[in-house]
């Protein structure tokens, strides 16, 4: 019985930050006197968008070795810029847009991927330096720009609703079921998560450890890039810095939803509650009308006790 | 064997007594009603097979394992089995020497003798008296050995560190118990040789010694009792000289000597040496560390490769994997069929910690030959559940963890992992190493069934014994194939002759000389980390000279270098951290927090505002306790605290604004006849950090700590303390940062900062700084943040517009790191 129970704490890592999501949700509901589905709709709507991002984090972080995706999110504000630049709010310009978005995403994860495997530098590092450069392309991309006008399709993705509930969040769920198939049923699942807690072991095992880990820093690029151009759909608009703030939360939500920091086991469903819950907390503080600066405390407070609480994997010995 | 030990029992002294030692964890019994006993000037062998418990008896003797029931005993006093402790087993005198190797290998050899012996070197010039006591306790034990003290571990062989690991318990002036827990498993003939008469000598002196080994040889040549241990209890207690290797085996649980020579010996030649046939083919095969191996190796054969540890036989097989992998360009070997790999290094190369005994075996099905895009389950449990069964690995389920198992069993199914890989050609990496009798007969048959269906093992073993059952050895010496033996040639004594055989070959000594020269700029570089930021920064400095004259001017520097405190401050601060093997993603938050303090509360409440900024390094201290305590990475703790610092700036101060107490204004205004301050201050910063860090003996403590707390710990050391005075120390200098930050721009601003954290992380990086490991430099750290700021000021200068700011910045950091990893590459090969 008590082994059961372990294991349920050992394969659902999500758990914690479903429950975390569903507190704050109650709270909020608490101070609104109402169970407000609309308002949990809403937040969900907007944790679909960290979601997307954060799955990309998260490969990054799986590959192991310290890794992690500082680019992300210089990524996200360049590719909301394209967006919008190259669309001009022209539907014939969509596939266009969205092609030029995906490949600058894939490019710079790429980039980040050579820099860490030919070059040998840190990811934190490496990814970093990559940022910055991005970040000098967005400076002067934007420094010309003009358009603020989308594709209304990504309008819809980001903004439309389908029977009451937000397309962006049957996006994001579309993305997990993805994500999670790649983890349990596909070899790459099994080479990442190999290479992530053992890379030597894993060359030894056959397994192709450089392509592995370009095709990890190539899949979070890709999921920064297209949420950049849909976050940017959402709020209607591009703006310097606008990805910024995902740089921590991004993080913050794959850790909370229980992936490995030091990497080899990731948690996709937990990955998106993490986000939700990430999400919640903030609408949560805004509601009790609390300053920015105790939000920010209490944020801070909430994400380090839920790395306390939360059992720290140990190696056996 | 005749000894004169057993002569007059009754007058020796009775040094340790363990008795009825009972340690269990959770199901299993590690240790059940063990006893022990040794006296003064005697050496007690503890042999076993894997399991048996000799490593638990010995954490338990050595304080490191708290026994569930039992009694201790040493030299006549009865210990409190509750209260003893690693501290009172030193204070006693007993060290161990343990199997995995507790050295620091950032610090040099004898700052390593000084962690471990630290009281001896209390007063007076300590890095004097340690590299002295090293110098001598290494000359002891191992004469004519050619370690300089004054080397980092990093830069010595593993035969080497061993050494440098024995020689330092041994240097010990209060020692009378040494544990050695297979020691010679790493050491060369001759070391091992040294080590035997070394503890033989010693012994005469009245210390006394504890041997575990799998070499019964030598367990037989140097020790007065041999106790031999099975599941966890006392088998039998043997003095030495009335036993033998067939009986230890026999008592160890193994097969008789009579039965073994019956069932070797048969199957063999099942090799067919037809071109047909032909697996595998080395031609003048040449690179560092192997010269001039030819071979050629068929289908159905077992082929041994032996020498000398360290002679090239790992590098050979490495070399072959990597050539089958076509990772590396390999001129001479061809390769004819699929290859697998079985890893020596289990823990380093071989285990994934987090997997199952399941899926660590079926990791090769997946990835190898068969490209498969998706997993089949029910077959991967199929395949997985076959090789478990065949190779009796003891566990109570497949789909327990792999780490769960005793080495010996995770070594089977890290075996069956390369047989369900269905490779036509096995390389195994010593893979018996460590394991127990019964275990390695089964291995050996299970190589030789493998070679009747055709298949072609290459075998690499540290232990001729086991060689025998191989139709070929290839016997290597300093990377040259020295000799091969085949059929009945092959005898431990015939391994042992070739293993010394020499290879005199003027190429050799060109080659030799050849990369002394090519080596001499990258040794350079890595012994010197400060040169590379060094030469960027001059660089720098050249170019802005050259661009604009005027910036060189005594005000211009200033200008230049007084804006670069800020983040030279922070660096430092970092770099503190780093050296914990930690990264501080608060930096930027942190600092602008100091800032908006240090421009509102300080000057409205001198005393309030400087309790805040104390409250705020003890908040730093409190991290570092979290981070420790509950082994938390600490990316996503400071990921948490920069929320914190940032509200808590926001708090006091909403928008920017603020001002500089005026004391501070005046401080940075401060004017020096000959050097500009700002360069005085840069320069105090890195002294006074470097002694901090480097000079300091609790900074050697301190580094040695980021690069192996465990070693650090067992020497006695606090290692939560090590971690909270490193995150204090980064929390002062973090303050200081932000008070600088206040004093050049006589403002506050809670956002202000926030590029500060990844900048200061590049400094330190740039600096010559690793991310792992405990290696910082203070003057690089300096280095890196005024050449990361003086960018700003030449993409100004050069008029290419404030946008490049952050890609030239990148550029800069990438091509510096770069530079340095392509050098430090040529000396320390990756091979994926």
């Amino acid at each position: 019985m008590k082994l059961a129970i372990n294991n349920i704490g050992k394969n659902t890592p999500w758990i914690w930050a479903c429950l975390g999501s569903l507190i704050c949700w109650l709270l909020t509901s608490l101070l609104l006197s109402k169970l407000d589905f609309q308002s949990l709709l809403v937040n969900a709507a907007l944790a679909s968008l960290l979601t997307i991002v954060s799955l990309g984090q998260m490969f990054a972080m799986t590959s192991g070795d310290g890794g992690i995706d500082l680019s992300i999110p210089y990524t996200i504000t360049l590719s909301a810029f394209l967006s919008f630049g190259i669309i001009q709010g022209s539907e014939s310009n969509l596939i266009l847009g969205m092609s030029v978005v995906a490949v600058v995403g894939i490019v710079i994860g790429f980039l980040n991927a050579i820099s860490i495997i030919t070059f040998k530098i840190p990811p934190i590092i490496a990814t970093m330096a990559i940022g910055f450069i991005v970040n000098s392309g967005v400076l002067v991309y934007s420094s010309s720009f003009t358009s603020n006008k989308t594709s209304a399709v990504l309008t819809t993705i980001a903004n439309g609703r389908l029977l009451g509930i937000p397309i962006i969040i049957l996006f994001a769920i579309a993305l997990i079921l993805i994500i999670t198939f790649v983890f349990e049923k596909m070899s790459y699942g099994r080479a990442i998560t190999a290479v992530g807690q053992n890379r030597l072991a894993a060359f030894f095992a056959g397994i192709n450890v450089n392509r592995t880990i370009m095709l990890a820093y190539m899949i979070s690029g890709l999921l920064a890039a297209v949420g950049g151009a849909l976050i940017g759909a959402r709020i209607d608009g591009a703006f310097l810095e606008m990805g910024q703030s995902y740089m921590l939360q991004s993080v913050g939500a794959v850790v909370i939803g229980g992936t490995l920091v030091s990497g080899g086991k990731a948690s996709t469903v937990g990955t998106a509650f993490g986000a939700l819950m990430l999400t919640l907390m903030v609408t949560l503080m805004v509601i009790s009308r609390l300053p920015i600066g105790v939000q920010y405390i209490i944020e801070g407070i909430i994400l380090i006790l839920v790395l306390i609480i939360d059992k720290p994997h140990t190696e056996s010995d | 064997m005749v000894t004169n030990d057993s002569q007059t029992p009754d007058k020796k002294e009775v040094l340790l007594e363990a008795s009825e030692i009972i340690k269990t964890y959770g199901a299993t019994k590690a240790v059940d009603k063990m006893s022990v006993f040794l006296n003064k000037g005697e050496v007690l062998g503890l042999v076993g097979a894997n399991g048996a418990g000799k490593s638990t008896m010995m954490r338990i003797i050595s304080g490191v394992t708290k026994p569930d029931s039992g009694t201790l005993a040493f030299l006549g006093n009865n210990l409190n089995i509750k209260e003893y402790s690693t501290t009172i087993a030193r204070q006693l005198g007993i060290r161990v020497v343990y199997q995995e190797l507790s050295l620091c290998t950032n610090l040099k050899v004898y700052e390593n003798f000084f962690i471990e012996q630290h009281q001896i070197f209390a007063v007076g010039n300590w890095r004097r008296a340690a590299n002295e006591a090293a110098r001598k306790s290494l000359d002891k034990v191992f004469p004519g050995n050619n370690i300089d003290t004054t080397e980092a571990v990093s830069n010595l062989s593993i035969a080497q560190r061993q050494m440098v690991e024995i020689a330092r318990a041994a240097c010990d002036p209060d020692l009378k118990l040494l544990i050695l827990d297979e020691p010679t498993s790493s050491l060369g003939a001759e070391q091992t040789e040294q080590l035997i008469q070394y503890v033989l000598k010693t012994r005469e002196t009245g210390m006394s010694f504890i041997f575990i080994s799998h070499r019964l040889q030598e367990v037989l040549k140097i020790c007065n009792n041999v106790t031999v241990m099975n599941n966890g209890q006392l088998k039998c207690n043997n003095q030495a000289c009335s036993i033998n290797e067939a009986i230890l085996i026999q008592q160890m649980g193994g097969v008789s000597v009579a039965e073994k020579s019956l069932e070797s010996k048969t199957e063999k030649r099942t090799a067919n040496y037809d071109a047909a046939n032909l697996k595998l083919e080395i031609n003048k095969l040449e690179t560092d560390q192997v010269h001039r191996i030819n071979a050629k190796m068929y289908a159905g054969e077992v082929i041994g490769v032996t020498g000398l540890e360290g002679s090239g036989q790992k590098a050979l097989l490495n070399i072959l994997y990597q050539a089958s992998r076509k990772t590396a360009k390999m001129n001479g070997i061809s390769i004819h069929d699929t290859v697998a790999y079985v890893s020596g290094d289990r823990a380093k190369e071989g285990v994934f910690p987090l997997w199952s005994i399941l899926t660590n075996m079926t990791i090769t099905t997946l990835t190898k030959f068969k490209k498969d895009i998706l997993i089949d389950k029910k077959q991967e449990e199929l395949s997985g559940k076959t090789w478990y069964d065949r190779l009796k690995i003891k566990a109570s389920d497949i789909h327990v963890p792999l780490t769960s198992l005793s080495g010996g069993n995770q070594q089977k199914a890290l075996i069956a992992r390369a047989f369900l890989a269905d490779a036509n050609i096995i390389l195994l990496d010593d893979p018996s190493r460590g394991v127990d009798v019964e275990t390695k007969k089964q291995l050996a048959q299970l190589y030789r069934e493998a070679a009747a269906q055709g298949k072609l093992i290459i075998w690499y073993s540290t232990e001729e014994e086991e060689l025998t059952e191989c139709d070929r050895v290839l016997v290597m010496h300093d990377g040259y194939l020295v000799k091969e033996l085949s059929g009945s040639e092959i005898t431990k004594a015939n391994i042992i002759d070739a293993s010394f055989i020499t290879v005199e070959d003027d190429k050799k000594a060109k080659t030799e000389n050849g990369e002394k020269k090519k080596h001499t700029i990258a040794d350079f570089f890595n012994k010197q980390r400060t040169a590379m930021p060094c030469i960027a920064l001059l660089l720098i400095i050249a170019v802005i000279s050259f661009v604009n004259p005027h910036a060189v001017s005594n005000f211009g520097i200033n200008l230049l270098i007084g804006s670069a405190i800020p983040l030279i401050l922070a660096s430092i601060s970092q770099m503190f951290i780093i050296a914990a093997s930690d990264i501080d993603l608060g930096m930027g938050a942190y600092l602008g927090f100091a800032n908006v303090i240090s421009a509102t509360v300080l000057i409205a409440n001198p005393a309030l505002g400087m309790l805040i900024l104390v409250l705020g390094i003890v908040g730093y201290g409190v991290l570092g306790a979290i981070i420790h305590v509950r082994k938390i990475p600490a990316i996503v703790v400071t990921l948490g605290s920069s929320f914190i610092w940032l509200g808590i700036a926001l708090s006091v101060m909403e928008k920017p604004g603020g001002s500089a107490p005026a004391a501070l204004v005046d401080f940075f205004n401060l004017d020096f006849p000959l050097i500009p301050m700002s360069i005085i201050l840069a320069l105090a910063i890195a002294v006074i950090s470097y002694f901090i860090i480097i000079r300091s003996k609790y900074g050697t403590v301190l580094r040695g700590f980021g690069n192996n707390p465990k070693a650090v710990a067992r020497s006695g050391w606090s290692t939560l303390k090590a971690k909270v005075s490193l995150y204090v120390l980064a929390g002062f200098f973090g303050v200081l940062a932000g008070i600088s930050l206040t004093g050049i721009t006589t403002a506050a601003d809670a956002n202000a900062a926030s590029s500060y954290t990844l900048l200061s992380i590049a400094a330190v990086v740039m600096g010559g700084g690793e991310l792992v490991g405990g290696i910082v430099e203070p003057f690089g750290v300096v280095f890196g943040a005024v050449t990361l700021s003086l960018i700003g000021a030449l993409v100004g200068f050069i008029h290419i517009g404030s946008n490049y700011q952050p890609a030239v910045q990148g550029c800069l950091m990438f091509i510096i790191l770069a530079i340095r990893i392509a050098i430090r590459r040529k000396n320390n090969e990756t091979c994926y």
